[in-house]
């Protein structure tokens, strides 16, 4: 049924590995595409066939969607899957691949547009009586006016802007002294970044946790949940660690939380994979957040305690397929929880690292599942997003999910480039990760904690520094020094300035 | 046998010798015993204090990463040794990071105060902001909006 029907991944890295993967499981062919630097990557030669688009930067190639869709059709593909990030929620992109004749894999161009909109996606929770977070949508007055809005929600206050993304244009205001300042800067902040100086106030909820439901609907009106994820473990605002079941809810909210992202979904016929998002607060109430159109990062740790592919479920219901399972066939079984490693130095404000891939051991475990397209030898480039791998570990219960991971973040082996994996594992042994009691703004503490150990003053095990003066010359005798060809990943792209 | 090795900014020397599989070095008025199990670079197993311990290191020009089962540890080289990148002059602002500029917030000639925002440094979804560390005036910007900038790259240089 599927023979010769071909499927062009939009995406690099680990997820276009795991899309192509799943794809030819299926019986499809698959097309890859790639900048210039990802031209030797994995996905690449693991693909069928794989096609370039010329240049570096990702407006001009991953973000390409012209060039993506004449590829397509040189191709003769059935459909294109997004994956994550990139074009994975660009409804003019899901539009135009439909227009050219081509399945985009993932929900509908009207689903992903009214659920894109902040304001709109806010109001469809609001009728299928969701809790949202309380705030202010309409055009914000100035003064007395606006002091009285700001009174009615309450203090703390949060400014965000309506057009924003990533922190940008947002304002924590504690009293009501500082409020006109902080929307007047949040107001320029907003114009200069998005063109669009609209913003609006919500409640600020001080210790909050992130917990998300994974939905999954067919075309034939069948819809489903599959459980929660706990994802309160974020550093910048980017998720680190993610467990499901959540440590930190019972079956009664679980339920509630679960129906009420069905609800959400049920507003606009969702059909595909989908991630409904909350945040909730010290006393217990959720709140709505946002409905991401598209297939999640974390979604392996719902695909380890439920048996379901999400990924190959997704083709499938592209494909036009009912769901093949209902929801009471869906149960959760054991505990997962995943960790995103970083090319980033949690020794230095987590700044972005560059580097080469120098030494890779990726331990291989039951339980154990690594996501990544990491290979020795090649360079690791600031231009894309510095989610190197994702481990996933699997357990009887979260004691020994943990036990697992704690196991396979001590002997992975990744050097050449600066990593958070100790500070993950750091993490994971932390009193309020152990007990389950994190919120979002947990890991600034224990960071705090970690950099009075390991500081970029504080000194090395003296037995690194034996190790090294062995590496050296003259150290070890003939062998001595595992001298890898050094990569020089910034010479390697045209047109770079670098000195 | 000498090696010197950069610590908290600071150049700190190792003294060590060997004598068979067994080395001892003396660091920071530590002594320390190894017993070399196997050396397969970059695989590497050794016995320290009675435990067998396993490991791999990676050896660059400026550092040697070592992966132990405590952890990760970048080990750096003194800057003198690593054979010479010009230590940036007085008054130049480098690139904690690599990445791409995404704005520049002044111009050659203007006045600025300490704590000013000069530039914005962009690399995989996060930005960076430079800061003017004290007050003076713009002498030179060297990179433009949406040039790409390596780690240590001079950015911009502020004087009197």
């Amino acid at each position: 049924m599927t023979a010769g029907k071909k499927i062009l991944i939009a995406n690099r890295g680990e997820i276009a590995r795991r899309v192509i993967h799943a794809a030819r499981e299926l019986g499809y062919a698959t097309v890859a595409v790639h900048s210039d630097p990802d031209a030797g990557s994995l996905a690449v030669r693991e693909a069928d066939e794989a096609f370039r688009l010329p240049g570096a930067e990702v407006k001009d190639t991953y973000l390409n969607s012209d060039k993506i869709l004449a590829i397509a059709k040189e191709a003769g593909i059935w459909a294109i899957h997004p994956g994550y990030g990139f074009l994975s929620e660009n409804a003019v992109f899901a539009d135009d691949c439909a227009q050219a004749g081509f399945k985009f894999i993932g929900p509908s161009p009207e689903t992903m547009r009214r659920l894109g909109s902040k304001v709109e996606s806010k109001l469809l929770a609001k009728k299928a009586k969701v809790p949202t977070v309380p705030g202010f949508e309409g055009e914000l007055p100035s003064g007395k006016e606006l002091e009285k809005i700001a009174a009615k929600i309450g203090y703390p206050l949060l400014i965000k802007a309506a057009a924003g993304g990533g922190g940008k244009g947002m304002r924590v205001v504690h009293k009501a002294e500082e409020l006109e300042e902080a929307a007047r800067s949040a107001e320029r902040e907003a114009l200069s970044f998005f063109k669009d100086k609209t913003i609006f106030l919500e409640k600020y909820l001080e210790r909050p946790r992130h917990i998300e439901v994974q939905i999954l609907g067919d075309e034939h009106g069948n819809l489903v949940h599959l459980y929660e994820r706990e994802c309160s473990v974020q550093r910048r605002h980017q998720k680190m660690i993610e467990e499901t079941p959540s440590p930190s809810i019972d079956a009664k909210f679980r339920e509630e939380i679960c129906a009420a992202a069905l609800r959400v979904a049920r507003q606009v016929g969702y059909a595909s994979a989908g991630t409904v998002e909350f945040i909730v607060d010290e006393a217990g109430h959720f709140y709505f957040l946002e409905v991401n159109t598209r297939l999640q990062v974390e979604h392996p740790v719902t695909e380890a305690v439920t048996g379901v592919d999400l990924v190959k479920a997704q083709i499938l219901v592209a494909e036009g397929h009912a769901l093949p399972l209902k929801q009471e066939d869906i149960r959760q079984r054991g505990h997962a929880v995943e960790c995103r490693l970083y090319a980033e130095d949690p020794e230095n404000h987590f700044l972005p690292a560059e580097g080469s891939v120098g030494v890779l051991v990726e331990p291989q475990r039951p339980g154990i599942r690594v996501d990544s397209a990491l290979e020795a030898g090649k360079p690791v480039l600031s231009l894309y997003d510095p989610m190197l791998a994702k481990l996933i570990a699997v357990g009887f219960n979260r004691k020994e999910a943990l036990m697992k991971m704690d196991a396979l973040l001590r002997d992975y082996v990744l050097l050449g480039i600066r990593h958070n994996l100790d500070f993950l594992r750091y993490t994971l042994h932390s009193k309020v990760f152990q007990e389950g009691r994190y919120h979002t703004h947990s890991v600034a503490d224990i960071l705090a904690e970690y950099l009075e150990k390991r500081g970029p003053d504080k000194p090395a095990p003296d037995l690194a520094y034996a190790i090294v003066a062995l590496a050296g010359k003259g150290g070890a005798g003939p062998a001595a020094g595992a001298e890898a060809p050094r990569a020089e990943p910034l010479s390697a792209l045209k047109g770079f300035k670098n000195a | 046998m000498k090696t010197e090795f950069q610590i908290g900014g600071e150049t700190a020397a190792a003294e060590w010798s060997r004598d068979g599989d067994l080395v001892t070095m003396r660091l920071l008025e530590r002594e320390l015993k190894v017993e070399i199990l196997r050396w397969e670079p970059p695989f590497f197993s050794v016995r320290h204090c009675g435990h067998r311990i396993h490991g791999a290191f990676y050896r660059n020009a400026d550092f040697v990463d070592v992966h132990l089962p405590k952890g990760n540890f970048r080990i750096r080289f003194p800057k003198a040794a690593r054979g010479g990148k010009a230590a940036a002059h007085a008054g130049g602002l480098s690139s904690p990071m690599p990445g791409k500029v995404v704005k520049v917030f002044v111009k050659a000639g203007e006045a600025v105060k300490k704590g000013d925002l000069l530039m914005m440094l962009e690399a995989m979804k996060m930005e960076h902001k430079i800061l003017s560390p004290q007050d003076g005036k713009v002498k030179k910007i060297l990179f433009q909006e949406g040039e790409r900038v390596g780690q240590d790259s001079e950015l911009l240089e502020i004087g009197e």
